[in-house]
């Protein structure tokens, strides 16, 4: 069997690495970037603390001014403070980081999974691959076991790759904390390449199409994706403010619109149990979309 | 001898209605390279589809070398129409699939078939054309060493000398380990020359199942005059008349004398065929005993 997959999955197995290798040092050469970036700000701060200058976050006051020359030499270095010159600089690469890599991978499991059933039936290979001395049985969940073995890694590895951006990029203020990527890094990214993978193998197995396949397969994924991610934030119990939104502590979520009293919210502490709820989710649906594809391919009649 | 491939009442609807085949009870003596014939859509594909585990069955049973089909998986070679393979793959990657599919695979007879075939073992399958195509997905199969074929027009994109080498290591195959051979195909003559036992569809209905001889020797060819064959005392397969003369395929387990101004003689294999092609869709009281 292994001998079948490696022949039949080499050429797809390629193209994804490569697809997810590039992807990740984009993300990666992203996060040196802006790390080296914010250094360059930071020493910016500090050169302008040393000329006594005032810090770009002041609006008057009054300073003790060294050197008059330097202040006016470094003052419009960064304009418009941090986050406007850090943004206008890494909006790309939050883009990338947000949307980019959980489309890439959506689409990524949908094309691997898709074909897996329905481009035998359309070359009526299955009639040779169901023919040999291996049950159907063990040629489908052999398949499906180590395809999606190795999209979780890749997925993983993705992951690692992205939340390693998340740092500089939150860091820079373009976003407050790294809940606003907690669909896209970290364990998501695996959850959400192995359910695009198998919505794509059960859309396959029913429609007998591969291309109508992943197409729902990408659609039905990138929902459910988004879907799960609020239900699972959503429904599970959250903290609560005695003050306004403010007042919870640093690196929280705050669920609504954060006004009025009290505020729910998720703290900090949160985050990796949540995210294993959220992965949790996505593996039983793509478990139930596999055992869908299953007995579509056991009574498909040839 | 047990049954190679032994049916009861088997039968297969599609959708709701229609009947791919339909009671149809055979007993396949092992070692016999048998004969499928019928008009497209008689249900042969069917009946192998079912005896090859890839199409559930509807009604009644099926046993293939000694087993349910899905059982059996590794007695049994099959070798759908058209010969599908992988258009992707290489020659040496479908027989390498092969080898780790299939335990007692012969790689070594497969890599020297195919090197005697004259196919580049590097070549894709996309690239081959549809009778070297045809002769991989045989050497696949003859390579696994099954007890029973099922090859649905296995020969349909072969050139003639091409066939002939086939039907040769189909015959070697069946001589060497007993294999039983179940093959479908338009090409009447050719299945004279090779075929012990014969297998009529027609309809989704086995018209006629038997060893050859002994149909042959129980049917009869009659010519005469028209009108003879409606004077009764013969079970007219089918018939036809020219110029004032009647010729009909019948059926007669004795062998009394057709009667005067009648010419009788034994049925040609293709008459005997053609005759039950031809012929009414009655189902027949009984069928020849293997």
């Amino acid at each position: 069997m292994t001998r079948l997959i490696w022949r039949q999955h080499r050429g797809q197995a390629l193209w994804a690495i490569i697809t997810i290798t590039a992807l990740c040092l984009l993300a990666v050469s992203f996060g040196f970037s802006a790390e080296h970036w914010l250094a360059g700000y930071h020493s910016w701060l500090r050169q302008l603390a040393a000329a006594g200058c005032p810090p770009p976050t002041a609006h008057g006051g009054i300073f003790h001014v060294n050197s008059p020359g330097t202040c006016a030499a470094l003052k419009d270095r960064y304009p418009g403070g941090l986050q406007a010159a850090f943004t206008s600089r890494y909006t790309f690469a939050a883009l990338l980081s947000l949307y980019g890599m959980p489309a890439a991978f959506a689409i990524i499991g949908a094309m691997i999974g898709a074909p897996l059933v329905a481009r035998e039936i359309e070359q009526r290979t299955q009639l040779v691959a169901w023919t040999q001395s291996v049950s159907r049985r063990r040629w489908y969940f052999a398949k499906i076991t180590i395809l999606a073995i190795g999209l979780a890694v890749l997925g993983l590895a993705a992951g690692m790759a992205n939340a390693w951006l998340q740092r500089p990029l939150t860091a820079g203020d373009s976003t407050s904390s790294r809940w606003t990527w907690f669909a896209s890094t970290n364990l998501a990214l695996a959850g959400g390449v192995v359910l695009a993978f198998a919505l794509a193998v059960a859309f396959g197995a029913l429609l007998r199409r591969t291309l109508p396949a992943i197409g729902a397969a990408v659609t039905g994924s990138v929902v459910l994706l988004l879907v799960i991610r609020w239900a699972v934030v959503a429904l599970t119990p959250a903290s609560k403010t005695t003050g306004p939104y403010f007042t919870a502590p640093s690196g929280s979520w705050i669920l609504g619109s954060g006004t009025g009293i009290p505020v729910a919210y998720h703290p900090a502490s949160q985050y990796w149990p949540l995210q294993l709820i959220l992965l949790t989710v996505l593996l039983a649906l793509a478990a139930a979309a596999l055992a869908t594809g299953w007995q579509a391919t056991r009574a498909h009649a040839v | 001898m047990s049954a190679a491939l032994g049916c009861a009442g088997l039968g297969h609807r599609y959708g709701r209605r229609l009947w791919g085949l339909r009671d149809c009870d055979l007993e396949v003596p092992a070692g016999r390279v048998v004969a499928l014939v019928g008009p497209n859509g008689s249900g042969k594909t069917t009946l192998m589809s079912m005896a090859a585990g890839l199409l559930p069955v509807t009604e009644g049973t099926v046993q293939a070398a000694g087993g349910a089909p899905a059982q059996r998986l590794d007695r049994i070679g099959f070798v759908a129409q058209d010969a599908p393979l992988w258009p992707r793959l290489r020659v040496a990657d479908v027989l390498e699939i092969g080898r780790s599919m299939n335990r007692g695979f012969d790689a070594v007879m497969a890599a020297e078939r195919i090197g005697r075939l004259g196919i580049r073992p590097r070549a894709r399958i996309s690239a081959l054309s549809g009778g070297e195509r045809a002769q991989v997905a045989l050497t696949l199969v003859l390579a696994k060493r099954p007890e029973l074929f099922l090859l649905d027009e296995p020969m349909a994109n072969l050139d003639p000398l091409a066939r002939r080498e086939f039907l040769g290591s189909m015959f070697q195959a069946c001589q060497e380990t007993g294999a039983t051979v179940l093959y479908s195909s338009h090409a009447v003559a050719e299945l004279e020359r090779v075929c012990d036992y014969l297998i009529v569809l027609r309809a989704g209905r086995v018209r006629l199942a038997g060893d050859i001889d002994e149909l042959r020797s129980r049917h009869r060819v009659i010519r005469g005059p028209d009108g003879w064959a409606a004077r009764g005392g013969w079970q007219v397969i089918s018939q036809r008349s020219m110029a004032g003369q009647t010729t009909a395929l019948v059926r007669c387990d004795d062998a009394r004398l057709p009667g005067p101004g009648l010419q009788d003689a034994a049925p040609a294999f293709d008459e005997l065929v053609l005759g039950y092609l031809d012929g009414d869709t009655v189902t027949l009281p009984g069928q020849a005993a293997a």
